[in-house]
């Protein structure tokens, strides 16, 4: 049961955090295995199973109003279950995938019981009561994240024997395939991220970034800076040609057209 | 320093420290029909006290900020600070239309919403993400943090930087950034470095081995280390694309999941993995 309102109460911190400065990448699910394993005790089984969910979520966020799976509550409840039963990754992955569906589903109602205050907040404005407005600020941030963190605790209270029991009755070439699943599945987020940021022109890039690690075995570091001084070489030769000739402008047309 | 190289006074200063700060919640009252609408209320309660003495103006410059609003919180200063120095202009300059602070604001959202995206949540975000994974796939504590000093050091002073810059540089060089190609080089150069590392990520993060071994000449031959000597990590790099072909088709990333999840397990009962 403490377990339970810990980890509900960690998903409600983690989701404040994120929301109340600037995004600081606090709901990744690496951030939020790390605070469920601080909050019950078992930090580094806490980072792995983050760092694992995370190559599945990678590419996983809100953009232009669509609902992504709910990469929080999966991420919080697989990483407990893995922590409290003593399980590895695979238990994690089986649980988090199906929990992070699920939230997925009450994402959009929990949002829309902020849209329960927008009346009294139109009469605040119409009054020009504006202390109101800044203290009920929290107030209606939380309206969402509290029925997010009732979810999770209540995933985590009433489901410890089902779930032991479901897990002890799993034959093991499932958790086995799970596990080759956990490598595999990392492809999904990547090709998510693909997704937004792939252009004909710039998707040789891609392949550039791949063989520099693969052959090369260069590590990321290494070819984020070549990425970025690559960059910037393109945008010097730029400028020095369109200073001396205006062809330059067709040529930077072709380097940055899509 | 930033209030001498942007020509500031002390109270706009203050002022330009203090919407930085209420920016940060850009997105923590987002609601379905507003969005963002009550944190750009919430950052502009003080610019407008400061600039209406009257009541009856005071209300109308909330209203005019209770408008739908959405763009990424870390570059949101930027037009905060540029909806100030605009309520400063209407406050001071009877004939100025203040119908255009909501058009500059809706007209920029976009454009910031986009390079905002590109820089912070595809390029700084999955760089951060995979030095911190690194670390972080032995259990070790340096993983997280490290990924939340390399994306919020960077992001912070974007976040900080934003007000002063919007504040001061005013409306026209905002939508003149916003037209004349500025952003969208940015944005085309975030994207290279992204794909960069998506590409090296793809490499080292995603595994794909096959474990079935046949037997030739008498010896023994493994396909996965013949893959490797010809082309290393073929597999995942075949899988990503794979995917990345389905998505493009409309296929529902949770229906991929699963169906990779299923693949996997009838793969390891048969013995392929």
């Amino acid at each position: 049961m403490t377990q339970a309102l810990l980890v509900g109460l960690a998903v409600i911190f983690c989701d404040f955090v994120e929301t109340w400065f600037s995004y600081p990448m606090t709901t990744r699910p690496l951030i939020v295995g790390t605070v469920i394993g601080i909050v019950l005790g078992d930090i580094t089984t806490g980072i792995v199973v983050g760092a694992s969910l995370e190559l599945v979520f990678m590419g996983v966020m809100a953009i232009g109003g669509t609902v992504p799976p709910d990469a929080v509550a999966g991420t919080a409840v697989g990483t407990a279950y893995a922590i409290i039963l003593g399980q590895g990754v695979e238990t994690a992955f089986a649980l988090a995938i199906p929990a992070s569906m699920l939230c997925q589903m009450m994402f959009v109602p929990f949002t829309a019981l902020r849209s329960l205050w927008s009346p009294a907040i139109d009469k605040w404005v119409e009054k020009g009561d504006y202390k109101t407005l800044e203290r009920i600020m929290p107030l209606v941030s939380l309206t969402t994240f509290i029925p997010r963190g009732i979810v999770c605790a209540c995933a985590i209270a009433l489901g410890s024997t089902a779930v032991e029991g479901f897990i002890a009755v799993l034959p093991t070439v499932l958790l086995d395939g799970m596990g080759v699943a956990a490598g595999m599945l990392g492809a999904v987020g990547f090709a998510l991220l693909l997704k937004m940021m792939w252009t004909k022109k710039l998707a040789v890039y891609f392949f550039v970034g791949f063989i520099l690690s693969s052959y090369l075995g260069l590590p990321l570091m290494a070819v984020a800076i070549l990425g970025i001084l690559y960059v910037i070489i393109l945008f010097v030769e730029q400028n020095h040609n369109g200073k001396s000739a205006s062809a330059a402008a067709d040529e930077e047309e072709e380097l940055f057209n899509d | 320093m930033i209030k001498e190289k942007f020509n500031l006074t002390e109270e706009e200063n203050k002022m330009c420290r203090q919407i930085a700060m209420r920016s940060c919640t850009m997105s923590a009252p987002y609601c379905w029909e507003k969005m963002q609408a009550l944190a750009f209320l919430y950052t502009m309660i003080p610019v407008i006290n400061k600039y209406y003495p009257e009541k009856e103006d005071r209300i109308e410059g909330y209203k005019r900020h209770w408008e739908l609003f959405n763009t990424t919180p870390s570059v949101s200063g930027f037009i905060t600070g540029l909806a100030a120095s605009m309520e400063k202009q209407g406050a001071e300059d009877p004939n100025f239309d203040k119908s255009s602070i909501s058009a500059v604001k809706s007209s920029l959202m976009g454009p910031f919403a986009g390079i905002g995206d590109s820089i912070f949540q595809s390029t700084l975000r999955v760089i951060a993400m995979g030095i911190g994974l690194s670390f972080a796939v032995n259990g070790s504590i340096l993983g997280p943090i490290i990924f939340l000093l390399v994306y919020n050091i960077p992001a912070t002073f974007v976040r900080y930087i934003g007000p002063f810059v919007g504040y001061s540089l005013g409306a026209k060089f905002m939508s003149d950034a916003a037209e004349n190609g500025i952003m969208g080089t940015i944005t085309k150069a975030a994207s290279t470095v992204g794909l960069m590392t998506v590409g090296a990520m793809t490499a080292t993060m995603v595994s794909c081995n096959i474990g079935f071994v046949f037997e030739m000449n008498g010896a023994e031959q493994s396909i996965q280390a013949m893959l490797d000597t010809i082309f290393p990590n073929l597999l995942p790099l075949l899988l990503t694309l794979f995917c990345f072909k389905l998505l493009k088709n409309k296929v529902n990333p949770t229906v991929l999941i699963f169906g990779l999840m299923i693949f996997a397990i009838l793969g390891t009962w048969i013995g392929i993995f």
